[in-house]
């Protein structure tokens, strides 16, 4: 571990003396392994580590950002030396000033414990437990034939130090640990293929805790029934059911991403986009009733978790509609100053070199009362769409699709066969608005998010419980 | 300030970990260091949201003995964290089981011929580059356009490699990429992108003013109407989707079983008018190397000449899994382009290609590439910025919601035709430098959520 406090000291002293109004030192640590597992062979280990300062300046305005991985005293002061030029030799084009929202500072050490520790488990069991999925892919009692498999076990332990000018000093670790997959199924010459990733903070413990191996093998079930029984999706308008895995893709892109303070006012317009959410609609109705969705970095146990953000600013649950109505945006400092608000403590940053920008976390459409039985006993003819495939968003967020890979029909009330890719190509106002009814399972899943520029792919959760829709307009591949 | 990019320090680094490595039974020992400077100036409304610099040096090792193989990427400097971290390398290659289709690194030094021209230290230098950005947002609000958004980024690279095999390379290059988009109303915008291993060779001033006049006679936008289009792509969109061809060229994908040209070699698979071909010899080519990552040596590789599959893009162990030369497209474990180039075409401009087409439309950028399966290439793309309608060979109004849901491979089988001009483009949702033309495609379902 290096000395933060006395580098931290360096660094923001030095800033101070050079004009800074505002300096923050962040520390990041990451250290990561993979195993990979590609049609039964093993492909080998990757072992990464990474550790670097992150240093942010504000000064008369301009916002500056430098990194180094040169831990010492002269890697540092080059490091704040070259933020201050850059900073002084860019002033004139930071034509709109960047300022933070005021915030209460913390001094807060926390840790995520490892019930079951990553290397106090040998690779040759880690090596096994790959291994047995991918057997019961290949000896299951399964019609279709799985020719293209791909396992990659991921544990990622980030340690972040952040201290800046006013006081804050947060200390945390947070272990993760993942599983991503990719099947291809084939019968009589025609495929279907999903990739998925399962998985949270904590150690191996997820293996059994988030069922890692059932999750693979429901897939290799679903994609089997689907190639042998499925029938061609009908079209036109039904009520539809969607699973907890659409549910929480919905939450992400239609939600989460348009409710990102930055993409409202601009500052992704270039990249990851802007959204159809204007500041002065936080009061709004912009769905049915039903329309609850929340981000939580709180909960326990989850692939966005944290405590405080990437500034220091204590993390909270978000609500960001409730009752269909538009209640709070996701926002870091700078987004909250600019709009007027506190930063909710939405600030991530991917590692040591990456700008801590206004990113989700664990992003939900929250439960209801219903029982899945419940939500399609009344259904007369539609789908129940359980998870996807294809999916995309345009850059504001409102026209989107998903596109079915489980899904079944659903004929006065009951599930019946599976259907092929059926597909739901809706703007998100006409699908917000459709929502009538929401399950009481929550669940979520692992994803990773892209944004920024550099692109900073970030672990989060998206979830939901089943939902029901109606009269959407169902169209097929 | 001139930046030289020195690895002295970083070569050190790197002698000592090959030493400890080949003293502890490591067999096969690639190490790739690179040195990174970068300033990324990124703007918004006109004005820059914030200034990043970075200068950090990193360790690719790959390391194989006893037909295991693992890899690591270590960027820390200090002895005992880098011993410690080889050490859990060398523990690894223990437990792990043999890999069938191991093969060595490839031996015999090689004199690499360093590309030329490609490093300048000038185009590093940040009050230039404030000055140039200035200049385009200016530009382009002198041109009506109300707003801009986009990164310059300034990238000094030196990329050091040592192998056990004998092949030692180094060479250093400059990457200047920049992407303006500029916006006359919320649905109304445009955006230019251009990659040069100089500054000076992008024309900042002609970007603002070429993104003024593409939004200059727009003024409504319909939704589009959903149904099968000719269609014209640009080259920010050429280099998205023929991307993924050359992703799926990979014989790491065909080899996994989801690429839709496993089996296709020497078959037509897009139309005899297309020849897609991966250099980075080529002068100016941003993604220049002289070396892949186990030091063979990089060559022009035609991909698919002509419409037909010539190539996969191979490492030393793919290739010898399918009998055939290394393309120089290490990536140790998966091979990977370094760039795509488009064979030209023979239309003089896009406003001939567009009457060539007669009535169809023109996208000018999309994003959010999907695919529903792989193997089958079965995917969808969005519009993003403005759409144009073509009739009668003439741009006329624009339209939005556009989502092209189609076939990857077969709509380029439908090619109608291509500018002889190309662009070279790298953007936040391109894979790699792509030097690429207007394309016309037949027939393409469009379809949209509105």
């Amino acid at each position: 571990m290096i000395d933060a406090e006395d580098h931290s000291r360096l660094v923001i002293d030095r800033a101070l003396e050079s004009d800074a109004d505002f300096v923050e030192f962040r520390y990041h640590k990451r250290i990561q392994e993979n195993i990979v597992l590609r049609n039964g062979i093993v492909e080998g280990v990757n072992s990464n580590i990474s550790e670097g300062v992150g240093i942010r300046i504000l000064l008369d305005g301009a916002l500056v950002f430098t990194s180094t991985n040169i831990l010492t005293e002269k890697g540092l002061t080059e490091a704040v030396d070259r933020a201050i030029k850059m900073a002084k030799a860019s002033k004139k084009l930071f034509i709109n000033s960047i300022n933070f929202s005021e915030y209460e500072s913390f001094e807060v050490e926390y840790i995520v414990a490892e019930q079951n520790k990553w290397y106090n488990r040998d690779l040759s069991d880690k090596i096994s437990f790959l291994k047995g999925i991918d057997k019961n892919l290949v000896n299951g009692e399964y019609k279709v034939k799985f020719p293209a498999r791909v396992f990659s076990l991921n544990w990622l332990l980030e340690e972040k130090i952040i201290y800046n000018s006013e006081g804050t000093f947060i200390k945390s670790q947070i272990p993760r640990t993942w599983l991503f997959y990719l099947l291809s199924g084939i019968n009589k010459g025609e495929l279907a293929q999903k990739f998925n990733t399962v998985g949270g903070a904590g150690g191996l413990e997820n293996i059994e805790n988030l069922h890692f191996e059932d999750e693979v093998l429901d897939t290799a079930k679903s994609i089997d029934y689907l190639l042998n029984k499925g029938i061609s999706s009908p079209t036109g308008k039904m009520d539809i059911v969607v699973g907890n895995e659409v549910a929480g893709i919905i939450a992400h892109e239609s939600v989460g991403h348009p409710f990102e303070a930055d993409m409202i006012l601009g500052r992704e317009a270039a990249q990851a986009g802007e959204s159809y959410m204007e500041p002065e609609k936080i009061g709004e109705q912009i769905g049915s009733s039903e329309v609850y969705v929340s981000d939580d970095p709180t909960i326990p146990g989850s692939g966005g978790y944290y405590l405080y953000d990437d500034e220091g600013v204590k993390a909270r649950k978000r609500e960001l509609i409730v009752e269909g109505v538009i209640n709070e945006f996701l926002h870091n400092k700078e987004t909250a100053s600019h709009l007027g608000v506190e930063s909710n403590g939405a600030a991530r940053a991917l590692s040591y070199d990456r700008e801590p920008i206004v990113r989700m976390a664990n992003t939900f459409f929250e439960p209801g009362d219903y029982t899945l039985d419940e939500l399609i006993e009344d259904i007369e003819h539609g789908i129940y769409i359980k998870t996807f495939m294809e999916w995309n968003i345009d850059d504001t967020r409102l026209n989107q699709r998903y596109t079915g890979l489980e899904a079944y029909l659903i004929e006065k009330g009951s599930i019946k066969r599976p259907v092929k890719n059926p597909v739901i190509e809706i703007s998100t106002y006409d699908f917000l608005a459709k929502l009538d009814a929401r399950g009481r399972d929550l669940k979520f899943y692992w994803g990773t998010c892209g944004k920024g520029d550099p692109t900073q792919p970030m672990p989060v959760w998206l979830g939901g419980p089943h939902l029901r829709f109606r009269n959407i307009n169902i169209r097929r591949r | 300030m001139s930046i030289n990019l020195s690895t002295i320090f970083l070569e050190d680094l790197m002698n000592r970990a090959y030493k400890y490595l080949s003293d502890n039974g490591a067999e096969d020992i690639a190490i790739k260091g690179l040195r990174t400077y970068r300033v990324i100036l990124r703007f918004y409304n006109n004005s820059l949201a914030t200034v990043k610099s970075y200068d950090d040096s990193v360790m690719h090792i790959y390391v194989g003995a006893n037909k295991r193989r693992t890899l690591t990427a270590i960027n820390v400097i200090e002895e005992e964290k880098i011993t410690e971290q080889l050490n859990k390398v060398l523990r690894s290659i223990g437990e792990l089981p043999e890999y069938n289709d191991y093969t060595p690194l490839p031996d015999k030094a090689v004199d690499y011929k360093e590309p030329l021209g490609i490093f300048d230290s000038k185009s590093l230098d940040i009050n230039k580059a404030v000055d140039k950005l200035e200049a385009s947002i200016n530009s382009a609000l002198d041109n009506k356009v109300k707003r801009v958004a986009g990164t310059l980024v300034l990238s000094g690279v030196k990329t050091v490699l040592k192998t056990s095999g004998g092949r030692n390379g180094e060479f250093k290059k400059t990457i200047i990429s920049f992407n303006m988009r500029g916006f006359k109303e919320k649905d109304i915008s445009y955006q230019m992108s251009a990659i040069s291993t100089k500054l000076d060779a992008i024309p900042f001033k002609k970007i603002g003013e070429e993104l003024g006049l593409a939004l200059s006679n727009l003024n409504n936008v319909k939704i589009i109407t959903p149904g099968k289009y000719n269609v014209i792509i640009s080259p920010i969109v050429s280099a998205n989707l023929l991307g993924w061809h050359m992703r799926f060229a990979s014989a790491y994908t065909v080899d996994t079983g989801i690429s839709p040209f496993t089996g296709k070699l020497d078959e037509k698979v897009v139309s005899d008018k297309l020849t897609l071909i991966d250099d980075p010899t080529m002068k100016g080519n941003p993604a220049a190397t002289p070396f892949d990552d186990e030091g063979t040596p990089t060559v022009k590789t035609v991909v698919v000449e002509n419409g037909v599959l010539k190539t996969y893009l191979h490492n030393t162990t793919t290739a010898k899994k399918y009998n055939v030369e290394s393309t120089g497209h290490a990536g140790i474990i998966a091979p990977s382009a370094h760039s795509l180039i488009v064979g030209k075409g023979d239309f003089s401009s896009l406003e001939e290609l567009a009457k060539e087409v007669s009535n169809g439309i023109l996208i000018t950028n999309v994003w959010y590439t999907r695919f529903q399966n792989y193997r089958l290439g079965e995917f969808s793309t969005l519009q993003r910025d403005i759409g144009i309608y073509i009739e009668n060979g003439e741009f006329k109004s624009g339209f939005k919601g556009a989502r092209l849901s189609d076939n990857i491979i077969n709509i380029f089988q439908r090619t109608r035709g291509l500018t002889k001009k190309r662009y070279w483009i790298k953007w936040w949702d391109t894979p790699f430098p792509s030097y690429t033309p207007y394309i016309a495609i037949e027939n393409v379902n469009i379809t949209t959520g509105f």
